[in-house]
């Protein structure tokens, strides 16, 4: 590291220096046999300059012999150079960042390699049979991924930041097949190691997921296509967490204020009123996360943001390259996917926080469609005879930021009342500003881990997030939901 | 040091005279890609932004497959870190083996095909002068605008490398190849890209300019729809996108063998008539210059054309040596990147397919697509960027929610291709559900 920040020196350049390694492995295991085990080791550096007329250039490289961190170090100053000669962007704001030594300790409870991998092997593969035996004819295929990133990132002048990001995930991915037609539904536990499979609690609620999963895949193969349309509707957390990232987190990330639907002459447009007054968002990073981040690829901690308080937007994601030009703090928010890439600013646990929220009497997996109409009954949320429909389930989403309109899907449609219509899934298409005025209440407790890939300008990143176990949107004609 | 001669002395000697004979390897394999990535970009108009700057990636990593006594197999993959602490390595990885007898088996040397896969120009922007790719981007900026695009945002991006394939039964290839990329997306509306192994040339790019800033203006000009079953032209872009998304995982031989796709194999031991006779489905890893060609696959088989669909009928799924095991077929080239060409008879041009359309709509892009379920084939996507078509004439935008199943267009002998100057893949035409958004 030091090496690196001496070469940019001696080339006339400041730099991030960005040291990543990372241990992994997956196992795969399709209907009751392993289908193939992959180790993973690597490390690398990414060497990131300004001239000190601010003019950026980046070099990355996975040899770390001593001549090739020159080299490295050599390669992105030249490509500063070669920016500035064409006129490209200053961006001075390296200069001014604070000096901090950080070191955060890893989160994880289990270490890395607290099973061996025939100990481990029949454990993910419990959890295959367990599935096929339940549901006699379902494909079933597990994968268990297992990951520690740990970063070291310095800066010159020298600040020194030193983390790592552990986590874990299985996914059960069930395909239902029957006269020609077929479904693939999927379930997904992450957190940050092995406690998934050893923890009673967590593999039960795997389980249930899972269970839930597959009876869904059998039943769709016959569910019809909802009529397209603007409905009233109740989803759950992991699509909250989708309508959180999608609609909303991405608008307020700094590098993107500039042309975001939530900005307003280039500033992020804080005071405006973008949610009911009963609606908060917060971002930050949770310990035990799948999404954990506790510390900036730019070496700066992470704080966790209250970004809507009571309707009104009070703050954004900044980093530290674009917050200031945005008119928001930096609340060191840049994540890399890797030391070959240039950080950019980004959510890592995003939820949605409703005041006075329903109680719900048991897990929300346990709660059917059903019940859950009951309840809306009871609490007056619902009249009866209304239409209304639940999405179950979440796929993934995707935005586009300049123009507010954002999509996401889930696995399921239910159209409630006292015995609730399963549906083929729908794409959920909105725009931002209608979304989240449209929440009206939230039902049971916040839960967190709802976990998936943020995919911004090509680079994944873990992401997680939720709300309450469910929540009420009323009907609105910019929200539309896919179907025939 | 040399990664790939010092990994191969390694394995050589585990196989033949290692240190400690629990060690003793049965067999290798490795594909091994050394390359050099240069890239640049336009964010929010500016050249070199913060986020977009000039950027040099350099590395060298594979995959290796090391077969232990008894057909047990370790997967690893391989990097610099890795190999310079190999041998500390190996303990583990026997320790953590897997039995898997279909997936001992090792390919030898054949001839191998000729296929234009290195460009001396992208070589030279990697290894000698990037400039002319600062030049592309400045292009995007001064004449774009020419169409009132107010908000560019691109990027471009050349690689160069080594691909080194070995395995123990004596095969050895190693060969040059580049990678060329360049995108644009104008005010947030509509982009267009180029990639393929040589440097677009000017037609190319003029192309993708002037498809670009023309298709925005279009945009820019409202309109309302009333809502229903209409005529939807899907841009051969999007074409492409779902046949990656739907054809890719349907089509590949793991998820047929275990029950995971849309088709099983008594479907192609049957030659099954999936879609309309009108479609062929391949894959080509011999086109000249394309992205997705390569000489021979990460396992060694040499590079061919195959059918997996021909003329509408299963022919067979695309299979790595494991999976042409267990399917007792033979294996075939994979596609690489999306990968899968769709080959169409008796396609109109695009013009003549848009002035036969009374009412519908050409979608330019769509959200959502990465969300669906492949294997039932069904869709529901947002499309927020439709060109409205009345009486043959495009007459403004219009924000849609589009629904039906990619598999069954495929299937219908209604639905319409055309082709479109300098794209790959063909437009769509078929009757769906379409509601204004």
């Amino acid at each position: 590291m030091q090496l690196a920040l001496t070469e940019a020196a001696r080339h006339g350049v400041q730099g991030i220096i960005r040291y990543q390694a990372v241990q992994e492995f997956s196992i795969i295991i399709n209907n009751g046999k392993v289908e193939r085990i992959v180790n993973e080791e690597s490390e690398g550096l990414g060497i990131q300059v300004f001239t000190f007329a601010g003019y950026c250039g980046f070099a990355s490289g996975d040899c770390l012999t001593e001549a090739s961190v020159k080299t490295m170090a050599a390669k992105a100053a030249k490509l500063a150079n070669l920016n500035e000669g064409f006129g490209g962007e200053q961006n001075k704001a390296l200069f001014q960042a604070p000096q901090l030594t950080v070191s955060v300790p890893s989160p994880r409870k289990y270490p890395f390699d607290h099973f061996t991998m025939q100990e481990l092997v029949p454990l993910i593969n419990n959890e295959n049979q367990y599935i096929m035996q339940a549901f006699p004819g379902l494909s079933v295929q597990t994968v268990y991924r297992q990951l520690e990133e740990k970063w070291r990132i310095a800066r010159s002048g020298g600040s020194e930041a030193v983390f790592s990001m552990p986590r874990a995930v299985i996914v059960q991915t069930l395909t239902a097949r029957e006269e020609g037609r077929s479904v693939t539904t999927r379930s997904a536990l992450g957190g940050t190691d092995a406690g998934l499979l050893i923890d009673t609690a967590r593999v039960e609620e795997g389980r249930a997921r899972t269970r839930a999963m597959a009876e869904l895949a059998k039943n769709l193969l016959t569910a019809p296509k909802v009529k397209s349309g603007h409905y009233k509707l109740l989803i759950d957390y992991a699509l909250a967490k989708g309508l959180a990232h999608e609609a909303f987190g991405h608008a307020v990330e700094s590098d993107g204020v500039r042309t975001s639907i939530l900005g307003e002459k280039g500033k992020l447009a804080i005071g405006k009123t973008v949610a009911h007054p009963k609606v908060s968002i917060v971002d930050g990073p949770i310990p035990g996360d799948w999404a954990y981040q506790p510390v900036s690829a730019n070496g700066i901690p992470r704080d966790t943001v209250r970004i809507v308080d009571k309707g009104k937007l009070v703050a954004g994601l900044g980093d530290l390259f674009s917050a200031e030009g945005a008119g928001i703090a930096i609340s060191g928010a840049g994540r890399a996917e890797s030391y070959a890439h240039i950080p950019l600013p980004r959510m890592t646990n995003i939820r949605i926080e409703v005041e006075d929220p329903i109680t719900l009497e048991k897990p929300w997996y346990q709660v059917t469609p059903a019940e859950l109409y009951s309840l809306l009954l009871e609490q007056g949320l619902v009249d009866p005879g209304e239409e209304i429909y639940y999405l179950a389930g979440y796929k993934g989403g995707q935005v586009n930021t300049q123009h507010g309109d954002f999509v996401f899907n889930c696995s399921a449609i239910y159209k409630l009342g006292a015995e609730p219509v399963l549906y083929q899934p729908g794409i959920f298409a909105g725009k931002t500003l209608s979304a989240l005025k449209s929440i009206q209440a939230g039902i049971g407790p916040m839960l967190t881990d709802a976990q998936g890939t943020c995919g911004k300008w090509g680079q994944g990143v873990p992401s997680s997030g939720g709300s309450h176990a469910f929540l009420l949107l009323n009907s609105d004609p910019e929200i539309t939901i896919g179907g025939e | 040091m040399d990664m790939v001669a010092h990994l191969e002395k390694i394995l050589n000697q585990y196989q033949y005279n290692p240190p400690v004979e629990d060690l003793r390897m049965q067999g290798w394999r490795f594909a091994v890609n050394d390359h050099t990535v240069i890239k640049a970009g336009i964010r929010n108009n500016k050249l070199g932004e913060v986020y977009a700057a000039p950027t040099l990636n350099q590395g060298c990593s594979g995959d290796l497959l090391i077969i232990w006594p008894g057909d047990f197999c370790s997967h690893v993959e391989v990097n610099p870190a890795v190999v310079n602490d190999l041998e500390r390595r190996l303990p583990f990885w026997r320790q953590g083996a897997y039995q898997d007898p279909e997936g001992s088996v090792l390919l030898g040397s054949e001839p191998l095909p000729l296929a234009a896969v290195e460009h001396q120009s992208v070589k030279a922007y990697v290894r000698e002068d990037p400039k002319p790719l600062f030049q592309l981007l400045n292009r995007f900026r001064e004449e774009l605008p020419a169409w009132g695009i107010s908000s560019i945002q691109a990027g471009v991006q050349a690689g160069w490398g080594l691909r080194h394939v070995r395995t123990s039964q004596g095969l050895a290839v190693s060969y040059a190849q580049t990678s060329f990329n360049v995108y644009v997306l104008a005010d947030g509306l509509y982009g267009k890209s180029f990639s393929k192994r040589r440097p677009a040339a000017d037609v190319e790019v003029q192309e993708l300019l002037t498809g670009t800033g023309t298709t925005v203006q279009k945009l820019k000009n409202e309109t309302s729809l009333e809502s229903g079953k209409m005529s939807v032209v899907l841009s051969p872009e999007l074409v492409e996108e779902f046949v990656a998304k739907y054809l890719l995982s349907n089509l590949s031989g793991n998820a047929v063998i275990n029950n995971q796709g849309a088709y099983t194999l008594e479907d192609f031991g049957q030659g099954k008539q999936t879609f309309d006779p009108r479609v062929t489905i391949a894959v080509n890893p011999l086109k000249p210059f394309e992205l997705s060609s390569y000489l021979c696959t990460r396992e060694g088989l040499p590079a061919r054309s195959q059918r997996l669909i021909h003329k509408g009928k299963l022919v067979t799924p695309y299979l790595t040596v494991k999976d042409s095991i267990k399917a007792g077929l033979a294996p075939t080239p994979l596609p690489q990147g999306s990968g899968l060409w769709l080959e169409v008879e008796g396609a109109q041009e695009i013009d003549e397919m848009v002035q036969g359309i009374d009412h519908g709509i050409l979608v330019c892009s769509v959200l959502g697509l990465h969300t669906q379920d492949a294997t039932g084939g069904s869709y529901s996507l947002s499309a927020p960027q439709c060109l409205k078509i009345e009486a043959g004439r495009i007459t403004g935008r219009v924000k849609t929610v589009i629904s039906g199943n990619f598999l069954q267009h495929l299937a219908d002998s209604a639905t319409g291709y055309a082709f479109a100057a300098g794209e790959n893949f063909p437009a769509m035409r078929f009757d769906t559900s379409v509601v204004q958004a």
